[in-house]
């Protein structure tokens, strides 16, 4: 496997910069970067040229990571050669979140199982119902092929949220790439690191992944009255108090965030489903447990390869965690380090959910406000 | 500078002064921002860990209330005000109105039949007006069964209601036989009060024709008694009417002594004093054949006489109409023995051929009571009396003080009464006399009379030797 990896900031532009000569090993380039700078076609097509050959997949952010670095409004790219294994891009699209599941179905049927080893997954991230989606796609695959990915983000904005689909980033995109061969070995770990608080709400009106009340309440004032001045800033500041959610017989509980809100109804749509009946809590984060999470995750992923050093991680955490941690955000990518070592090349980004099953062996899920790493490596 | 630095800190001055140490004039505003971040992570260590422990006990107190919610039997819905069901907790299984399933966001008026509909939403909206409790029962076929509901609102919040849920069907079960029973035993109190009026009728009745029996009664003895009343009367009806003979005879005596004496006057007016002497002689001679002198004595005896015998039908005459009228409910106060003497009067023919009356008066004190009525007791009983005497006896009236009581006692010598019968002879239309001589309603009717009057009629007989009734009359 060979990594090259590069990052576009405003004050420098590439850096490394770009050579005149296009590389056409590089199978497969991750692009994440802000919904603006993807939107222009110069530096699109600045990529392509470089590397003619690859499979692009990358979407918006709400956050780049280059190595250990955490930036906004910069393009963060990881071109990558298999030496064993072969890359194939698939993509769908979707009009209304409603439609996920069929959606997510319909993409699961597109991509091809002989020899398929991982599927790696990027969607939009405000016009989708994340549950759904992973459910129609795992239902579509063999059990013991694993998915992990996440929703794309576009910053704290909640506006437009772009995936790469056939090299050109686009709305209301879901691609997927199947990762084929048996010398590929993948892990993962998925994370969070919050801690639930407050009493226990039951969710009494929600269609889909649109929350209307708890305990009979709108759940958007009750959202408003704990973030006090901080409601001005809804959606992004709801993520400051995402909800767990657990089903009534004693089900392992999810996360989950706000995508966006309406005003007018006083509706709140979530990254996944808010079935009616389930218990939801108030969640708060902890930097120290935050930290500790992202680092539990790498372990986790390392873990699962093998003990492996792995050659690429490519991190996909929530945007709620760089709301809540800030300027300290870089210290969970470093304790990402801290743990796969300097050997592996990070990259990823500042999700509106994860994917991905939360131990190994487990079901896929979308997940929200996680550290969720995918670890890759050739034998 | 501070060993220990705190990570962010030692972040933003790696970005910010590089790989360049800063100079040491920074040296102590660098540790006071340090001992600042610290702190700031110290009270928010804190902070969160009270929000810990309090929500921790929070849903401790929570779950704690969960389980005594779950221990009702009762079926337990929380709502809004439109009816949606926040919460809900199912009681028995058997009341299971579906299978499965969460109830959460249904509206608990679409829960029962379309019947119960209105109730459970006018419930709804008079617990949101009133804010006080209101309650409901209803029915639901379940598996085939009807089963009874109660439900009660309890406002919780200004904006949630509590609604309990019971099932009543034991209770109405026993409602029901309850009612049954019920429902009997009106119908037998109905049937009852019914037999009740029919009975105080019949007894209106037996008592109006008790009245006429106590009149016929009393007409009957009259009538018994007839043939010695006229004979009463006739006695003295005989004896005036043969001393108004002998009147007449001696008022044409008196009308030839007055013409005798007219004659004498006209002679001596016309001076023949011849004439007048001889006229003399023949009324002295005349006078002397009459025996004028007795026959001046005798008028005198035989009107005061005469008298006499007028005054005696008199009184039988009064004592019978005061006997025989209709009687009413009057109480005076009287001596008993002039009611037993006005009776004596009447039956004194009845007796005196048969018996020998002794009277024996004692000190008796005044008593209340209707003199008609007792009047008919005596009558009964000195009747009886003499009819039980076959020669000739005694009869013996006795009155007496004892304790409360004025007694009278009715001594007869007659032939007795045989004890089997004691008990049978106040009973109506029993008797032992020949057909024609007796109603069987004398002592039955004497027996209320005196119970009425507060007192009670005894008796004491020997067969051969004689009876003793004795009426014992309450001074009170």
């Amino acid at each position: 496997m060979k990594i090259e990896q590069k990052q576009w900031i405003s004050k420098s532009g590439w850096q490394p910069a770009f050579t005149d000569a296009p590389d056409s090993e590089m199978q497969l380039v991750f692009v994440f970067g802000s919904t603006e700078l993807l939107k222009q076609k110069q530096k699109m097509d600045e990529i392509k040229r470089a590397y003619p050959k690859a499979c692009f997949m990358g979407c918006s952010t709400a956050g780049e990571i280059s190595g250990t670095h955490v930036n906004d409004e910069t393009i963060s790219l990881t071109a990558v050669y298999f030496s064993h294994t072969r890359v194939q891009g698939y993509s769908v699209t979707i009009d209304k979140a409603e439609d996920s599941l069929g959606v997510g179905e319909k993409l699961g049927q597109m991509i091809s199982q002989k020899d398929l080893a991982h599927v790696f997954v990027l969607s939009d991230g405000l016009n989708v119902n994340g549950t759904d989606l992973v459910a129609g796609l795992i239902n579509k695959l063999p059990p013991h092929i694993t998915v992990t990915g996440g929703l794309s983000g576009d910053g704290a904005n909640f506006q437009e949220t772009l995936v790469f689909a056939d090299g050109v980033p686009q709305k209301n995109v879901i691609s997927a790439i199947g990762l084929y061969g048996d010398k590929l070995k993948v892990g993962y770990g998925s994370l969070g690191g919050w801690d639930s608080f407050g009493p226990e709400r039951v969710i009494t009106r929600s269609k889909g992944n649109i929350l209307y009340e708890l305990d009979g309440q709108s759940a958007l004032e009750l959202y408003k009255k704990y973030l006090g001045e901080h409601a001005q800033g809804l959606p992004a500041t709801g993520l400051l108090f995402p909800l767990s959610l657990r089903a009534r017989d004693g089900e392992t509980s999810v996360v989950r965030t706000i995508l966006s809100v309406d005003e007018k109804d006083k509706s709140m749509t979530f990254a996944g489903t808010m079935p009616e009946g389930a218990l939801a809590r108030f969640m708060k984060a902890n930097f120290d447990r935050l930290i500790d999470g992202a680092s539990g995750a790498a372990k986790a992923s390392y873990a699962a390869i093998g003990a492996y050093s792995p050659d690429l991680a490519i991190l996909i955490s929530c945007v709620g965690r760089k709301l809540i941690l800030k300027q300290r955000i870089e210290e969970e990518v470093e304790s990402v380090r801290d743990v796969l070592g300097e050997r592996t090349a990070l990259a990823g980004f500042y999700s509106y959910g994860e994917i991905s099953p939360f131990t190994p062996g487990a079901k896929c899920e979308l997940h929200n406000q996680t550290m969720t790493i995918t670890v890759f490596s050739e034998i | 500078m501070s060993n220990n630095m705190h990570s962010l800190l030692k972040r933003q001055l790696k970005q910010y002064f590089g790989a360049n140490p800063y100079s040491d004039e920074l040296g102590p505003f660098i540790d006071a921002v340090n001992k600042a971040y610290f702190d700031f992570d110290a009270d928010r260590n804190m902070l969160e860990r009270s929000l810990e422990y309090s929500s921790q006990e929070l849903l401790q107190a929570n779950s704690d209330m969960q389980m005594i919610f779950q221990a009702f039997p009762d079926m337990l819905f929380r709502i809004d005000r439109e009816g949606n069901i926040i919460e809900h907790k199912w009681g028995n299984r058997e009341d299971l109105v579906f299978p499965s399933g969460s109830l959460v966001g249904k509206r608990i008026q679409d829960i029962p039949d379309s019947s119960a509909r209105q109730n459970f939403i006018k419930s709804i909206e008079n617990v949101k007006r009133s804010k006080s409790v209101a309650s409901m029962e209803y029915s639901m076929m379940l598996d085939g069964k009807e089963k009874f509901f109660e439900a009660r609102f309890l406002p919780l919040t200004e904006k949630e209601t509590i609604v309990i849920v019971r099932n009543i069907s034991d209770r109405k079960k026993v409602e029901g036989e309850l009612k049954e029973t019920n429902e009997t035993l009106k119908k037998n109190d109905r049937a009852l009060r019914n037999m009740l009026i029919d009975l105080k009728k019949v007894h209106d009745e037996l008592k109006s024709a008790q009245g006429q029996l106590v009149q016929s009664e009393k007409l009957a003895s009259i009538g018994q008694l007839a043939a010695g009343v006229a004979h009463e009367i006739n006695n003295p009806v005989g004896f005036i009417s043969n001393n108004m003979e002998m009147l007449g005879q001696y008022v044409a005596d008196y009308g030839k002594v007055l013409r005798m004496v007219e004659n004498l006057k006209a002679a001596i007016e016309q001076g023949s004093l011849e004439k007048a002497r001889s006229m003399v002689a023949e009324m002295t001679k005349f006078e002397q054949e009459i025996n004028l002198d007795y026959i001046i004595n005798d008028v005198n005896n035989l009107l005061q006489h005469n008298q006499r015998g007028l005054e005696r039908i008199q009184k039988i005459v009064m004592d019978l109409r005061t006997f025989a009228r209709e009687d009413k409910d009057t109480m005076e106060l009287v001596r008993i023995e002039e009611v037993i003497d006005s009776i004596l009067s009447i039956v004194d023919n009845e007796l005196k051929y048969k018996a020998e009356l002794k009277k024996s008066y004692g000190d008796t004190p005044l008593i209340k009571c209707n003199p008609q009525r007792l009047g008919q007791v005596f009558i009964n009983l000195l009747v009886n009396a003499v009819q039980s005497i076959e020669e000739k006896g005694t009869i013996e009236v006795k009155t007496y003080r004892q304790g409360e009581y004025v007694c009278v006692d009715v001594i007869d010598t007659g032939k007795g009464i045989e004890e089997k019968n004691f008990k049978k002879i106040f009973d109506p239309f029993f008797t032992t006399k020949p057909i024609g001589q007796g109603t069987g309603l004398g002592l039955s009717v004497s027996y209320e009379i005196v119970k009425k009057h507060g007192g009670e009629i005894r008796i004491q007989s020997k067969v051969g030797e004689g009876t003793t009734f004795t009426v014992m009359l309450s001074i009170s």
